[in-house]
């Protein structure tokens, strides 16, 4: 577990009793009701991967957690071991991201993206660049005020490649033939197929060159830059169902936030 | 197995359905109702089916209530040009006891989440435009809860209602009184000097 790695842990005496209290900053991804005034937080924490804990009576005016536990909030977190759910006696925020909370873009599309972090983490296994990601980007989304879809794409593309789920782009994954002209998507094979391979996957779907160059050069572009690109919407149309359609296949659970983004925008 | 005769189980496996209520709860409440008096057990049963028979929702703002309008709708006294938008039926009685508002209501039911995909469609948004389309209207009092969720909604709405040309106002966040500055966070302090006023 985690909090038996050295540095993070203390154990601290309290009236006579032992209780576990650790440490740990992280970004939280969702919040869930629990009873009269309590609410499970979900964290990604930079050292101790996924996180669900209790804050108990968050939910009232009064809470002395005030607005530090809200979704996409930098927090450092004092917590203590619980049975099930470990328990957050104190927060301070390190960065608010408060900028996103003021216009309803961000806020749909960076929970997006705190969607897409909270079903691929997995809880007590630490992952920093994913970490590293999803705090870079959240940055990006709260100072932007356009290219929000495209900024999800490529946030897409670089958590696929930090998570080990990059698609091969540069040349057929079957036979290892250059990229041509008419090249297919496969999700099963985890890239694109050329013409000669493509009867392999009966499910891969037709893909434009453009949208292959475009995928490489937002995995290489960092996100601040991406917001200055200039694509044209059909091409920008084709990457994002691409897009959503690999991400929901490899993580292989639904994501709901992708499903109401149309009804929301 | 159970160590109970028939009917007691019922009422425990019942009981214990209920928000917060554990298997050891639902067994001390099934013996309080067992040692109650007739009159009293008939009572809470009574209660139950008269909630779930009588009372539905206000045709107008979806308010719960045993009539076809609710109490704020049917009252004439009311202001009819000020409607206070909420998302639970429980926020118009704290909403009350201020006794600072005294227009109409609108029950959203929920708010929009993206994060669990709830949009506009899964609460009653619809029927508060088409309210505001047959009514005269001038202010819109967003009362969401001051969370992400509430946020959300209460955008989502301004976007939609200020082209009709309708006042669209959002209820202040700041310190609750009787609380402590040094404890507030930076958010809820810098909205309480976003929104100060002068004295």
């Amino acid at each position: 577990m985690c909090s038996k790695k050295p540095g993070i842990t203390a154990e601290i005496t309290i009236t006579g009793g032992l209780m576990s209290l650790y440490k740990s900053k992280g970004v939280v991804l969702k919040t869930q009701k629990l009873g009269e005034s309590d609410r499970i937080i979900t964290i990604l924490t930079g050292n101790c991967g996924k996180v669900n804990a209790v804050a108990k009576g968050i939910r009232k005016t009064k809470s002395k957690f005030g607005s530090r536990l809200e979704p996409f909030t930098h927090v450092d977190l004092v917590l203590y071991k619980g049975r099930n759910l470990d328990i957050i006696t104190q927060a301070e925020i390190i960065g608010s991201f408060s900028e996103i909370r003021d216009s309803f873009d961000r806020i749909t599309y960076g929970s997006a993206m705190l969607d897409l972090v909270n079903k691929i983490s997995v809880e007590g296994e630490r992952d920093t660049a994913l970490y590293n990601l999803l705090l870079k980007s959240l940055k990006v989304v709260s100072q932007t005020k356009k290219n929000f879809r495209l900024l999800l794409i490529a946030f897409d593309i670089k958590l696929m490649a930090v998570s080990g789920y990059m698609p091969k782009l540069e040349q057929c994954v079957i036979c290892g033939k250059k990229s041509g002209i008419k090249m297919r998507f496969s999700f099963e094979q985890g890239g694109i197929v050329c013409e000669g391979c493509y009867s392999l996957d009966k499910n891969s779907i037709v893909i434009t060159s453009a949208a292959v160059e475009m995928l490489l050069r937002l995995m290489r572009l960092p996100l601040n830059d991406v917001v200055d690109l200039d694509i044209i919407a059909l091409l920008e149309d084709e990457l994002h169902l691409l897009m959503r359609d690999y991400v929901t296949y490899y993580i292989q659970a639904r994501l709901k936030s992708r499903e109401c983004l149309s009804q929301l925008i | 197995m159970s160590y109970y005769a028939g009917p007691v189980a019922g009422l425990i496996e019942e009981l214990s359905k209920l928000p917060g209520v554990g298997p050891k709860t639902a067994q001390r409440l099934a013996f309080y109702i067992l040692k109650t008096s007739p009159a009293d057990a008939k009572k809470l049963a009574r209660a139950i089916d008269e909630v779930k028979d009588k009372i539905r929702f206000c045709e107008e703002c979806f308010n719960v209530t045993d009539q076809v309008k609710c109490e704020f709708c049917r009252d004439a006294n009311r202001e009819q040009a000020a409607i206070c938008v909420v998302e639970e039926p429980k926020d118009i009685v704290a909403l009350e006891k201020t006794g600072e508002f005294k227009g109409l209501y609108h029950v959203l039911q929920g708010a929009i989440s993206p994060i669990e995909g709830i949009g506009p469609d899964d609460i009653r948004v619809r029927e508060l435009l088409k309210r505001l389309g047959e009514k005269e209207v001038r202010e819109i009092v967003i009362a969401t809860n001051p969370n992400i969720e509430g946020e959300a909604t209460a955008m989502y709405l301004a976007k939609l209602i200020k082209p009709l040309g309708i006042q669209v106002t959002r209820i202040a966040s700041g310190l609750p009184v009787g609380g402590d500055l040094e404890y507030a966070d930076e958010v809820t302090l810098g909205r309480a000097l976003e929104g100060r006023r002068e004295m």
